[in-house]
């Protein structure tokens, strides 16, 4: 925040569970008074406790002045953001809020627009699908998740106005996911654009579906959550992980640990400690030389090759394989 | 309170009481498991114990043996052998019995609590742990087949005062330290003696479990000090313990979760990690909290 | 050295006495008493030095005296310059003394928990707790009185003996299953006590109240 004095004082209205990880704040001004006109597609940085900031979009219609909604995912890895909203508020709960910002921002110009979400990705494109509705624009609204029970907002997205642009895709991951993409995006007319946020994998894989349709990359626009923690001093060689049960092959660069790349790739798995400690995240191990790392399993469990925790160790050999 | 059934916490020796404590020609109730006991001393010197019925005379008579300057009983018919503690035959070593602290917490939580030496320097300030240095070396945990024991190896630590002898030289050390969880309700460490390189105080902890939330801790030790008086030492070990009370009692929740995902360790809990799993592998169902089904 | 003070670390009445001569700065010799388990001081050699057999004792020169309030006055007495530990003055003197006597008789209520709970004694727990609350609740509203008055000790504008014996088993009271939840006035004053200049803390004295 640029400084004290641009800070709004807001209430939590409204919190509602929208899935087992997500939660919706309905927030409202302390004063009582309008809050400040936004665009589709803005954020606002939120200090849920004193000196612990962190950046939510606007999720509700940009109509309406009266309140501002966001959208929040507790993130296992988490050092302090979402877990203190996830924990520390409530209904009634004072906070300090930004101005809305907007490094987003919707074309007005555009031609027709393709919202492209996945998972939590979707609180920015929420505000901008409000907005086109509202002006009765052409879009679709792809909206990317694991399963149902990770859809949130679906209060909004079932409204009338908005139902006939939404469009869900579930467990699409890849490559089935850049099949998909690829159909969708040759559709296309020559002046849509696209709005796209999601896990990094995610997005990259609709940067490629598009180079290869010959989108010109001044028609894409996307938003980062880079809400990540500074990560693990993993060194060693890049190693191909190939996951049974996701059917699914990833790169695992050197400065990357497994569960990183898999939860870029959508693929969801339990962890807790992430220091290999906790045994949370074990995972059955069906091929290649494991390079342990973790403190969970005993040296018996480690020279035998069955077991393997995912989030600190890596492969000594090109591929790996796991039961995941 | 009624007792377990919990089959693998039956079948373990229990501390019920420490040498002396019951005067010849008394007796002493007190409980296990949830089983209410009676620890009668004859006056010449031999003790005998009883289950208490419901109608408040003596039940089913139980084994007793003494070991560690503590009695034992158990109510299991099989019971896991008394662990072999040879520092405590070593006839230039002084056994001191530091008597028992009662505590309302899960005797899981105390083992645990013994065997982190993270709280060192918050709870145990300026005599086990300095503020300046609160860092927990890595350390090796492993699971010993042959004695079905965890032992924590290689374990060092910096301490301005780690005991009654180390603290009147002043300055501070790093201690060494070996762990050993020798049964469910039994755990122990090796710690550097100050000015002897070669062998090793061993400090005990006996936990008699009550009930799932109610404990008695038994501190036996062998000890290499020659100058501290037995007051000295027992008071110094008592200091300790009820720093640890407090912290122990306000622990949540008071059963142990053994889901991994259910607290968040770090690198300094590794030897409480592998007691967890440990105690999971044995099917332990008493003072272990029982997790909501998802 | 002059003073020797007989003494067992985790008593809350020696801890009333080592607090005074923390407080007053005073050199003084501690001889351990095997209190528990070793009830050095029912021994035949320690029924010499208190025929009552209860600790502390404080010997001064030739003077030998028993009880933890007798002996928080002698060493104001005799010890405190400024005269504010044990005020003179006869607005302050008597109520010093009723809240001195009220520490060794109604808040030992909270000592007998105590003992019961941490070393297995054998007494009835429910009264002794039903007892300590009773007694927390008269010095609670006495230190909510004093607040409303802007006062943060029991009689003094000055901490006296009166704070000292009555600190140590209501900050130790935890330790017996008696919480300090209903007491937001004592809690204060016990905050308070904390941040004197010479203060030591005993185990069990719970850091952030």
């Amino acid at each position: 925040m640029a400084g004290p004095q641009e800070q709004i004082e807001v209430i939590v209205r409204h919190i509602a569970v929208e899935t087992q990880d997500i939660r919706s704040f309905v927030l409202e001004r302390a004063d009582r008074n309008l809050l400040p006109a936004f665009r589709p597609g803005a954020h606002i940085d939120v200090e849920p406790v004193p000196g612990l900031i962190r950046q939510y979009s606007l999720v509700g219609s940009p109509a309406d002045r009266t309140q501002y909604m966001i959208g929040v995912k507790k993130e296992p890895r988490s050092r302090g953001g979402s877990s203190a909203m996830h924990g520390a508020l409530q209904e009634g709960s004072l906070l300090k809020i930004s101005p809305p910002k907007n490094n987003f921002a919707l074309d007005d110009t555009c031609g027709r627009c393709l919202l492209l979400a996945g998972g939590i990705g979707v609180t920015p494109l929420l505000s901008m699908a409000q907005s086109l509705a509202l002006r009765g624009e052409k879009f679709e609204l792809h909206y990317f998740v694991r399963t149902s029970a990770d859809l949130a907002f679906s209060m909004l997205l079932s409204a009338p106005q908005m139902k006939p642009h939404v469009f869900f895709h579930f467990g699409l991951v890849p490559p089935a996911l850049n099949d998909f993409l690829q159909i969708l995006l040759r559709e296309a007319a020559c002046d849509d654009q696209i709005y796209m946020c999601g896990p990094t994998a995610f997005m990259e894989s609709i940067r490629v579906a598009a180079a290869d349709e010959d989108w010109s990359q001044d028609r894409i626009f996307h938003e980062h959550f880079s809400a990540a923690p500074s990560p693990l001093p993993l060194e060693g060689d890049s190693f191909v992980l190939r996951l049974l049960a996701s059917d699914l092959e990833l790169v695992v660069p050197p400065d990357r640990s497994i569960v990183e790349v898999m939860r870029d790739a959508g693929i969801e798995i339990a962890t807790n400690c992430e220091q290999g400690i906790c045994g949370t995240c074990v995972a059955r191990m069906v091929e290649g030389d494991p390079d342990h790392r973790d403190m969970y399993l005993t040296d018996e469990e480690h020279d035998n090759e069955q077991l393997f925790a995912p989030c600190v160790s890596r492969a000594k050999s090109r591929l790996l394989v796991l039961d995941l | 309170m009624s007792v377990t059934d919990d089959p693998v916490a039956l079948n373990q020796w229990i501390a019920c009481a420490y040498v002396g404590q019951v005067t010849p020609g008394k007796s002493y109730d007190t409980a296990m498991l949830g089983q209410a006991i009676r620890i009668s001393c004859a006056l010449d010197g031999t003790c005998t114990c009883h289950e208490i019925g419901d109608d408040g005379g003596p039940g089913r008579q139980l084994p007793l043996t003494q070991r560690f300057e503590i009695l034992f009983t158990t109510l299991g018919d099989t019971p896991r052998q008394l662990p072999d503690i040879p520092e405590f035959a070593e006839a230039d070593r002084r056994v001191a019995n530091c008597a028992s602290v009662g505590l309302h917490a899960s005797p899981f939580r105390i083992v645990e609590n013994f065997l982190d030496m993270a709280h060192f320097c918050f709870v145990h300030k300026d005599i086990l742990g300095s503020m300046e240095k609160t860092e927990v070396f890595t350390y090796k945990t492993e699971h010993r087949k042959d004695v079905d024991e965890i032992w924590a190896t290689d374990c060092a630590f910096f301490q301005p005062a780690a005991s009654t002898s180390a603290a009147e030289k002043g300055g501070g050390q790093v201690t060494y330290y070996k762990y050993r969880v020798m049964s469910p309700f039994s755990v122990m460490l090796y710690k550097t003696v100050y000015g002897n390189a070669e062998r090793d105080d061993a400090i005990c902890l006996f936990i008699q479990p009550k009930s799932e939330t109610e404990c008695i801790a038994y501190m036996p030790m062998a000890i290499l000090d020659d100058q501290s008086t037995m007051t000295q030492i027992i008071d110094f070990q008592q200091t300790i313990f009820l720093q640890d009370r407090i912290i122990l009692e306000n622990q949540r929740p008071v059963l142990l979760p053994l889901t991994p995902s259910a607290e968040i360790p770090t690198k300094a809990d590794v030897s409480s990690i592998a007691f967890r799993r440990w105690l999971k592998g044995m099917g332990m169902r008493f003072g272990i909290l029982q997790e909501q089904a998802a | 050295m002059a003073l020797k003070l007989y003494n067992y670390t985790l008593s809350g009445s020696c801890y009333k006495v080592r607090l005074l001569l923390d407080f007053l700065d005073l050199d003084y010799e501690r001889i351990p008493v095997d209190f528990f388990p070793g009830k050095e001081h029912k021994t035949l050699d320690f029924l010499d030095i208190n025929p009552l057999g209860q600790i502390p004792v404080l010997e001064d020169g030739p003077m030998r005296l028993r009880d933890a309030q007798a002996i928080l006055a002698h060493l104001a007495n005799s010890y405190d310059e400024t005269g504010h530990w044990l005020p003179r003055a006869p607005a302050l003197f008597g109520p010093v003394m009723m809240w001195l006597m009220f520490a060794g008789n109604e808040i030992m209520a909270a000592s007998a928990a105590r003992l019961h709970d941490v070393l297995g004694y054998e007494l009835d727990i429910e009264a002794a707790r039903a007892n300590a609350h009773a007694a927390f609740r008269v010095l609670d509203d006495h230190l909510t009185e004093r607040a409303l008055i802007g006062k943060t000790w029991i009689v003094s504008d000055h901490p006296t003996i009166a704070d000292i014996a009555c600190f140590p088993y209501t900050a130790l009271s935890g330790d017996g299953g008696i919480g300090h939840e209903e007491y937001p006035a004592m809690r204060n004053w016990m905050r308070a006590f904390r941040r004197l200049p010479g203060f030591n803390a005993v185990s069990g004295i719970p850091e952030f109240a």
